[in-house]
């Protein structure tokens, strides 16, 4: 299975680790993620101020994969929904379709809808599956209980993404955390905004926001959170200590992407993924006795 | 002591006839994704499921649904209020009368811009854009650390973008002096 890889803006400036992580689960598990320079912003924080032009940028990036022939898989969530949403609309409504065509005419690209756009995370889920990826465990993280944060636009707007998952009872994520043998932390929380899109407005709203989310993996005993989305990271791995220090307490989750935990129960090294040694022995340091 | 909410809506403040422009709503729902906000019917659904609103009690989306279907345009393009939705689809997922709040809160924000209203920290991404065609710049050592991974190399090259721009005629429309195009 070939995709070409579209990094956005937030994973190649603060997120590397993902990227890496990504391509090398992907390659053990037959998922070719092939890099691709032309691609720029997907639009989303733009949206905010003109949706004509954000839209614009999403429906760019999609012709550009496929003038390649090859579908795009996704790493950012605020990207998945940004390029899906564009795809979707431009098949399903003709002015939207004739405006935007118009906007991208200058570039010489033409949108044609022969491709599809997939989170990282659900073409594991959907296309690899569980059980392959369970017979290439070597390293079982059984005995670690690991809390999965959604993020919003991996799973919402629900009609645009075929149904792949329920919008506020999703399992895909459950899924991919018990196929490296730990247990998933149920908590209701776990579909909540983070708040990273409103960061630029103030950092107090998505503070709040997050503690929310942090203090129900506190209260189901997290020991390590793992999320799929580049901005959830910032506001719970990032921002986690800041957080804490306000709400008196010292949450003490370790945030991994969910490539990186995959990776490791693979025997990926720590380095390979674009973890530190360190990182990983505070949170996996009992479970997994070797790590180099 | 009158207070003023993040609505621009006094405490005591009645909101008399000759203030309000009944086209507004029109306006709104000539926006592509607009369109929904005449089938609300006002249950408030939005409101309950609104993680922003959990923490801060003036964000009340259904008061500003109430306000634009009143016609309060001033109040409500020229408010912080519509800036602080988080697009996190809750209640666009819950809506009984599918009215895409999300989209009509991308709408209202447009229409802002549109007025000459765009949030000064939220405006700074187009000029970013413009030049780096990424939301930030992509240097050396960014570079650097992408090939020790073994990653491919990032050339940043804005040019596409900026063709959209012109077209779009985003400089105008930024500037409030767009008024009569675009709206998808």
């Amino acid at each position: 299975m070939d995709y070409l890889l579209y990094t956005g803006c937030t994973v190649p400036l603060r997120a590397v680790g993902y990227e890496v992580a990504a391509i090398k689960v992907g390659k053990a598990l037959g998922v070719n993620l092939l890099p691709m320079e032309e691609f720029t912003c997907c639009g989303y924080p733009i949206t905010f101020l003109d949706n004509d032009s954000s839209m614009a940028l999403a429906v760019l990036n999609i012709c550009l994969a496929e003038e390649k022939g090859l579908n795009i898989a996704t790493l950012c969530n605020s990207c998945t929904g940004n390029l899906t949403k564009a795809n979707y609309r431009m098949k399903t409504e003709e002015k939207f379709r004739n405006r935007i065509n118009e906007l991208i005419s200058p570039t010489g690209h033409q949108w044609k809808g022969t491709i599809e756009i997939k989170h990282f995370a659900r073409i594991l889920y959907e296309d690899v599956g569980e059980e392959k990826m369970k017979a290439r465990v070597t390293k079982s993280l059984a005995g670690s209980n690991i809390a999965p944060m959604y993020g919003c636009h991996y799973l919402k707007p629900s009609k645009i993404y075929d149904g792949f998952d329920h919008p506020d009872h999703p399992k895909s994520m459950e899924t991919l955390i018990e196929a490296t043998g730990a247990k998933p932390v149920e908590y209701v929380e776990k579909t909540l905004c983070c708040g990273g899109p409103i960061l630029a407005l103030g950092e107090e709203m998505p503070m709040n926001m997050s503690q929310r989310i942090l203090d129900g993996m506190k209260r189901e005993k997290a020991d390590v959170a793992v999320v799929v989305c580049p901005f959830c990271n910032v506001m719970m791995g990032e921002y986690q200590s800041t957080i804490g220090d306000k709400a008196g307490t010292e949450y003490g989750i370790p945030t991994f992407y969910m490539p990186q935990i995959i990776g490791l129960a693979f025997g990926f090294t720590p380095k390979e993924l674009g973890l530190k040694k360190k990182q990983v022995k505070k949170a996996f340091g009992d479970i997994l006795e070797e790590v180099e | 002591m009158t207070v003023t909410d993040k609505n621009n809506v006094k405490s005591d403040e009645i909101i008399t006839a000759d203030q309000l422009d009944l086209n507004f709503k029109y306006e709104v729902a000539e926006e592509i994704g607009g369109e929904g906000i005449l089938q609300c019917f006002q249950c408030g659904t939005c409101t309950a499921t609104c993680p922003v609103r959990k923490f801060d009690p003036d964000f009340n989306v259904r008061r500003v649904i109430r306000l634009t279907l009143l016609g309060a345009k001033e109040k409500v393009l020229t408010s912080d209020f519509v800036w602080m939705c988080s697009t996190c689809y809750s209640c666009y997922e819950l809506c009984p009368q599918n009215v895409k709040i999300t989209d009509v809160m991308t709408a209202l924000k447009n229409l802002a811009v549109k007025n000459g209203h765009a949030h000064p920290n939220v405006k700074v991404h187009i000029p970013i854009l413009e030049e780096f065609g990424h939301l930030g710049e992509i240097t050396e050592f960014e570079n650097t650390i992408r090939e020790k991974h073994g990653l491919h190399e990032i050339v940043q090259n804005p040019d596409k973008v900026k063709l959209i721009f012109e077209k779009r005629k985003l400089k105008l429309f930024m500037e409030g002096k767009l008024k009569d195009e675009g709206g998808v």
